[in-house]
């Protein structure tokens, strides 16, 4: 809800937004696939802020669907929380895209691509 | 509330739920619900050992906290049997407990002087010092001690502003998850006679005063003037998409 605002406050428009928190942490790729079925998405922001969910598992889940789906879209990564370091690691390994440290730079370089 | 390091805490949970204390900081316990005595007494999940029953826990290890991982359905049984068992603290994690069950295990408590936090909690976090719950307690990124304390519906939102106060350098003092649900107790974990302020960066913060040395403790005076900054996200969000928005008149 905050990454929308957040978007919303750096002069963005969420196109979609999908929470993966709680018992759905498990299926990051099946988000990614619902949210890049809307052509309307020309970036993309994800923010972890991992408590219960493990941010580890939630990486990994994108990062397979990334390479599976090869969007055409920019993505922009935050990660925080358990298991963030596994989490940092496996994205810039295998996407070799460095995540944001602070959630409002990688929201703010998210909108800037989509304008 | 405040998790202390000397905390001798209970987890009731599930067979196949992770123990998430900090079992260095504190004593840690199994309370195998939901299986036989005999298949419990005497085991060990996590290389903690489990009792048949909060109450022979109790007797045994002399704890005084309880952390529940109990899904809805039995909740109330686990919760109130917990509180019978003398449980000084105990940190209601599941959602969704029916709202008639909450207000009991809510009697229950007033009766046996036990308090509840949550129901659906994300936990209690003293950086540094202790944890009950499911925060990212020992992420350094998102906690560290400091002197804001923070209270939080959500478990998420909770750890955005923690790694924020992080990211600022400020830290926190404690974090209490006070549950998001109908009938959490936001007032008893709110209303401690332990606040106080503090100066810091020439701000003026809530804090916790759990960091006293056992000589000194300062109250919170009436004239203590306090800064409370409060966070309510969802200002993007569609207006008929917004929870419990009153219908416009």
């Amino acid at each position: 809800m905050t990454t929308m605002d957040v978007i919303r406050h750096f002069g963005g428009r969420p196109a979609n937004f999908l929470e993966i928190g709680g018992e759905a942490y498990t299926k990051s790729a099946a988000a990614l696939d619902l949210v890049l079925s809307n052509p309307g998405v020309r970036s993309l922001i994800i923010n972890f802020c991992g408590a219960f969910a493990r941010t580890d598992v939630m990486a990994e889940g994108v990062v397979k669907a990334w390479q599976e789906l090869k969007p055409a879209i920019p993505v922009f990564f935050s990660i925080h929380g358990t298991g963030e370091d596994e989490a940092i690691a496996l994205v810039r390994a295998r996407l070799g895209i460095e995540p944001y440290d602070l959630m409002e730079d990688a929201i703010q370089a998210a909108v800037r691509a989509a304008q | 509330m405040i998790m202390r390091r000397s905390s001798r805490s209970s987890c009731s949970a599930s067979p196949d739920a992770r123990a998430v204390l900090d079992r260095e900081n504190a004593r840690l316990w199994h309370a195998g619900r939901g299986r036989r005595q005999s298949e419990t007494r005497g085991r060990a999940h996590c290389d903690v050992p489990i009792f048949a029953s909060t109450a022979q826990a109790v007797r045994d290890t002399g704890g005084d906290v309880a952390v529940m991982f109990i899904p809805p359905a039995t909740a109330r049984k686990a919760a109130v049997s917990a509180i019978e068992a003398g449980i000084k603290h105990l940190v209601v994690l599941t959602e969704h407990i029916p709202a008639q069950d909450v207000m009991a295990l809510h009697a229950a408590a007033a009766r046996h002087g036990t308090r509840i936090v949550g129901p659906n909690t994300a936990g209690l976090v003293t950086p540094g010092e202790c944890f009950v719950g499911i925060m990212p307690a020992f992420v350094p990124s998102v906690f560290k001690p400091g002197h804001v304390g923070v209270i939080s519906r959500s478990g998420s939102l909770g750890t955005l502003v923690c790694l924020e106060l992080t990211q600022s350098g400020l830290g926190q003092s404690a974090f209490i998850g006070i549950g998001g649900d109908r009938c959490s107790a936001p007032p008893r974990a709110t209303r401690s006679r332990r606040l106080t302020t503090t100066r810091n960066r020439g701000r003026r913060h809530r804090r916790r005063n759990w960091r006293h040395d056992g000589r000194r403790r300062r109250r919170l005076r009436q004239d203590d003037a306090q800064t409370v900054a409060a966070f309510i996200a969802g200002a993007a969000s569609l207006p008929a998409r917004r929870w419990a928005t009153p219908a416009p008149s």
